[in-house]
């Protein structure tokens, strides 16, 4: 019989690609914790008959409920975690992996990073300790673009020039997939010694160098910064609440970025057999991939806007185009792929070769050209149209052009 | 000593070098030929390689040269010469090729022959040139564009456009203004019937990648038909370096190897041979001439043929034309009016300032009723020179520029055009524009037949001081008209090599 493998937080970005990874490799994984049917929250003690015979119980799960400072000693995530590591102990798991963070600080500056580390204490002195594993886990990246990756992904694309906080602190990234892989090591290998595993990378990086990777392996070039200080951001986050309309940003978000001290994680990635890959070449094989989904449907936008029924040959081919001339993505709205026309409120005259839109367009008109068929005449009625729709926007597209400029 | 290589070494597989080998080897002597290029031609490849290139070098942003020189073909054939040749300009494009077939890969095919009046200061006479003229016309394959509406007398004919068939009849029932315009259908190097390797023209209309069916004529074609002779030796990938005389001629080459023969023919393109000769010649501060023929280019459009489709044709030149405009022997200009509708719509769309999309359905909607007229100066309105690097004394640069009074003779010209435009019924677009010395690759005259000196050579092409060095490219035509260059080069060449047959070493038995 398969080895049982209990997760909770499975819906999470590392929880997903975990169970996705051990259901791959043969475990029975059952998910505790938001679904549906779910029958336990942090907090709630366990029903025995779900742990009895597993394996390992994995614990991401994390309630981010309990907001205010003030209830840090009460926290639930601290008696929810020791709760559930006793109950494991008691139903005979011979495993609880616990997934804190290199945040994980008696003096971190935000609420997680002690939570974290108020976890841990907890747990090493309850009478689960004999089974707990610690994973220290760094800043994870890869996989699909949701959750803090999602958000820095997007962030470093954004402009050239971004405002930002804790420029200088030091991360140490690691990707999805290794996370996974080191958790489940931890859960199901006999021999790993009792103690505090690190999974990070072992030489840190600073943040900024870290974002410059992030938007490099998307195809867009350099990266400026404007430092903020602390105070300025802490106090920019409390305007947000009051403001309405613009989504809030939570301080602790950017606390947790103020500061940390790197960790030591060389002798932890040896014990798990963890070789950790080049970030850059990670994500530019990943975010390259998935950008190529933007840029051939920009392809076939481009396309379909100057009248033609794209063929498989032509979007290969303007893709190709597109990429080598660093025009993709152009960053086409998805209202715009997906209606064509419109590009004409956005279009630049032609002559205005150095306009992206105006480039991109003519590379369209390029690569259909070996499929098009002479002497094919559009109506004259269609063409005075064009025409003399394109004459009379033509104050409104100098205004609108710079958008795709 | 060693037996020499070959009786000739011919440098240059262009026309000229193809038509100074057939009477050669015809006549039994043993002929090597050297090209710097290979054979890797793009015949063969589908319509989107050869539109876009096999790497897609056409999604390269437009570089603002003419569409014909910015295809992929284009680029192939010209770009080994921009790096290796030495040669830069200033004011001026040089342009020529390091490729099997030289520059006609890419030429527009257009046919003129010179008469008496245009050689009278030749040191030949027009009998022979028009013995070897018959010849080049009978081996590459021309034909006329015809009005199909009208009977050809069993000559070969290639359909006229459309809008051409129309202006052309305007030219017919109107007067003309004086006797001095002439319009008539463009003859070409295209071929109306198949030949044993070669295709009719399809009238694909794509003329400007690379002529897929070989109807055009390409010299390439010629080293095909050389190579059956046991004679004839072709050498690609034979860049020549240096030329070095002891009892016999010996030709270096880039890669180390060394050929001789008694005699070597140079046939490397007017720049080509220039470049391979900067040693020999004692080119001083003042420069070597060279003789390039200025071009204008105008758009016209023809309202009465707005909205019409037009015909299924090539898309190289549909008519010629030719205009005295004033008294003075070079005030004579030569052209050729091409079909808009028939080139590729891309590079016109770009210098509109109208959006792609309405470009494109503008060019659609008029592109059948525009025309573009180019025009030819004789060489003697150009006033370029060949220099050597002085500190070097290696690269060459060329400096272009315009004979003095050239800009008030352009006025002239436009005036009396202007005059025949209004007769034909044809209006004339904004954007005329005379282009850099050097794109119109009609080059002549560096080393003029009949000249006294360091720079001249003989009636047979053989450089004064060097003998048994004979050029039979451009470089030796003495003056240069206003008409399209190839055919009397070939011509030319090919009257220096039957000479040379008949006088020079006969064959070993
Ligand atoms: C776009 C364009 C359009 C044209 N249209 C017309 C037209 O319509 N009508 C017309 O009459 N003319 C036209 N021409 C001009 C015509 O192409 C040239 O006059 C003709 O090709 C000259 O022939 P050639 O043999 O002298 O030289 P090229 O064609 O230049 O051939 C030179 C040969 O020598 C070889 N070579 C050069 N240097 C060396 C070396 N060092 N070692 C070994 N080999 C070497 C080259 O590889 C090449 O094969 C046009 C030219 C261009 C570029």
């Amino acid at each position: 019989m398969a080895p049982r493998l209990i997760i909770t937080g499975s819906t999470g970005y590392i929880g997903a690609r975990l169970a996705a990874m051990a259901r791959e490799r043969g475990f029975d994984v059952v998910e505790l914790g938001r679904r549906p049917e779910a029958k336990w929250r942090i907090g709630d003690e366990p029903a025995t008959s779900d742990l009895e015979g597993a394996a390992a119980v994995i614990h991401l799960a994390h309630s981010w409920a309990t907001g205010a400072e003030t209830a840090e000693e009460n926290n639930i995530n601290i008696s929810g975690t020791v709760t559930l590591a006793k109950a494991a102990k008691a139903a005979g798991v011979r495993r609880f992996v616990f997934a804190s963070s290199t945040s994980s600080r008696r003096e971190a500056l935000n609420v997680y990073g002690r939570t974290k580390f108020r976890i841990e204490q907890h747990l090493a002195t309850s009478p689960a300790a004999p089974i707990v594993r610690i994973a220290r886990i760094g800043l994870v990246y890869g996989g699909p673009r949701t959750a803090m990756f999602g958000l820095m992904a997007k962030l470093s694309v954004l402009s050239p020039l971004l405002p930002m906080i804790g420029l200088s602190r030091k991360v140490q990234p690691i990707h999805l997939d290794e996370v996974a892989a080191g958790l489940l090591a931890l859960a199901t290998d006999e021999n790993q010694p009792p103690q505090t595993f690190v999974l990070a990378q072992e030489r840190p990086i600073s943040f900024a160098a870290w974002l410059r990777i992030l938007r490099r392996s998307q195809g867009k070039g350099k990266l400026h910064f404007i430092p903020i200080p602390l105070a300025a951001a802490l106090f920019a986050c409390r305007m947000t609440k009051l403001v309405p309309l613009v989504p809030t940003v939570d301080p602790e978000r950017v606390l947790g970025l103020a500061g940390a001290a790197p960790m030591e994680s060389g002798e932890s990635l040896k014990l798990l057999k963890l070789n950790l890959a080049d970030p850059m070449t990670v994500l530019s094989q990943e975010l390259g991939q998935k950008s190529e989904e933007p840029s051939r449907s920009e392809a076939g936008a481009l396309l379909r806007y100057l009248g033609s029924t794209p063929t498989e040959a032509q979007l290969q081919r303007l893709s190709e185009g597109l990429r080598r001339e660093g025009l993709a993505p152009l960053g086409l709205s998805p209202t715009l792929i997906k209606h064509p026309r419109l590009l004409a409120l956005y279009e630049p005259p032609a002559n205005r070769t150095q306009h992206r839109l105006a480039k991109a367009l003519y590379l369209a008109d390029l690569a259909s050209e070996p499929e098009r068929q002479r002497g094919q005449k559009a109506g004259l009625f269609d063409a005075i149209l064009t025409i003399g729709t394109d004459i009379l926007l033509l104050p409104l597209r100098a205004l609108l052009a710079r958008r795709y400029r | 000593m060693n037996r020499p290589d070959a009786d000739f070494i011919i440098i240059g597989s262009g026309p000229a070098g193809v038509s100074a080998a057939f009477p050669l080897v015809a006549a039994g002597r043993r002929v090597l030929m050297l090209d710097a290029g290979n054979d890797a031609g793009s015949q063969e490849e589908s319509r989107s390689a050869r539109v876009l290139g096999a790497d897609l070098e056409a999604l390269q942003v437009d570089d603002g040269s003419s569409p014909k020189l910015q295809t992929p073909v284009s680029r192939g054939i010209l770009e080994r010469f921009r790096g290796n040749s030495g040669i830069t300009g200033s004011g001026f494009t040089p342009i020529g090729s390091l490729a099997r077939g030289g520059l006609s890969n890419i030429w527009g095919a257009q046919i003129s022959f010179l008469d008496a009046e245009d050689i009278a200061d030749w040191p030949i006479d027009i009998a022979s040139l028009q013995r070897s003229y018959q010849r080049i016309s009978e081996r590459i394959g021309i034909s006329r564009n015809s009005n199909s509406t009208r009977s050809a007398h069993g000559e070969p004919v290639l359909p006229l456009g459309a809008t051409a068939a129309h202006v052309l009849h305007r030219n017919t029932v109107t007067k003309p203004a004086n006797g001095s315009f002439r319009l008539f259908p463009a003859i070409n190097a295209i071929l109306s019937e198949a030949r044993p390797g070669r295709a009719a023209c399809d009238l694909s209309g794509d003329c400007l990648y690379g002529c897929p069916t070989g109807a055009i004529y390409n010299s390439r074609q010629d080293v095909l038909q050389l190579r059956k002779s046991p004679h004839f030796r072709l050498l690609d990938n034979m860049r020549a370096v240096s030329l070095r005389r002891d009892a016999a001629w010996t030709v270096g080459t880039a890669d180390g190897s060394s050929f001789s023969a008694p005699r070597i023919i140079l046939a490397a393109g007017v720049l080509g041979t220039a470049a391979l000769l900067a040693n020999h010649l004692p080119i001083e501060e003042q420069g070597l001439r060279l003789l390039n023929s200025p071009t204008l280019a105008i758009p016209l459009l023809s309202p009465a043929r707005l909205l019409r489709s037009s015909t299924p044709t090539h898309s190289l030149a549909q008519l010629g034309l030719s205009l005295r405009y004033g008294d003075r022997p070079s005030d004579y200009v030569t052209g050729a009016i091409y079909e808009v509708g028939s080139l590729p719509a891309q590079s016109f769309i770009n210098r509109m300032p109208l959006g792609r999309r309405a470009g494109r359905a503008a060019f659609e909607t008029i592109g059948g009723s525009l025309l573009v007229a180019t025009i030819y100066y004789p060489g003697d309105q150009s006033r370029s020179y060949i220099h050597r690097d002085a500190t070097t004394g290696k690269s060459l640069t060329i400096r272009g520029g315009f004979a003095e009074g050239f800009d008030i003779r352009v006025d002239a010209l436009k005036k009396a055009l202007r005059r025949e435009w209004k007769r034909l019924g044809l209006i004339q677009l904004p954007g005329a524009s005379l282009a850099e010395p050097g794109i119109d690759a009609h080059f002549a005259g560096t080393l003029p037949m009949g000249a006294p000196g360091p720079f001249g050579t003989s009636a047979d092409g053989e450089l004064n001081l060097h003998s048994g060095l004979h050029i039979v490219d451009g470089s030796i035509i003495p003056d240069l008209s206003s008409k399209y260059i190839t055919m009397t080069i070939m011509a030319n060449a090919d009257r220096i090599a039957h000479r040379l047959a008949e006088t020079e070493a006969k064959p070993a038995s």
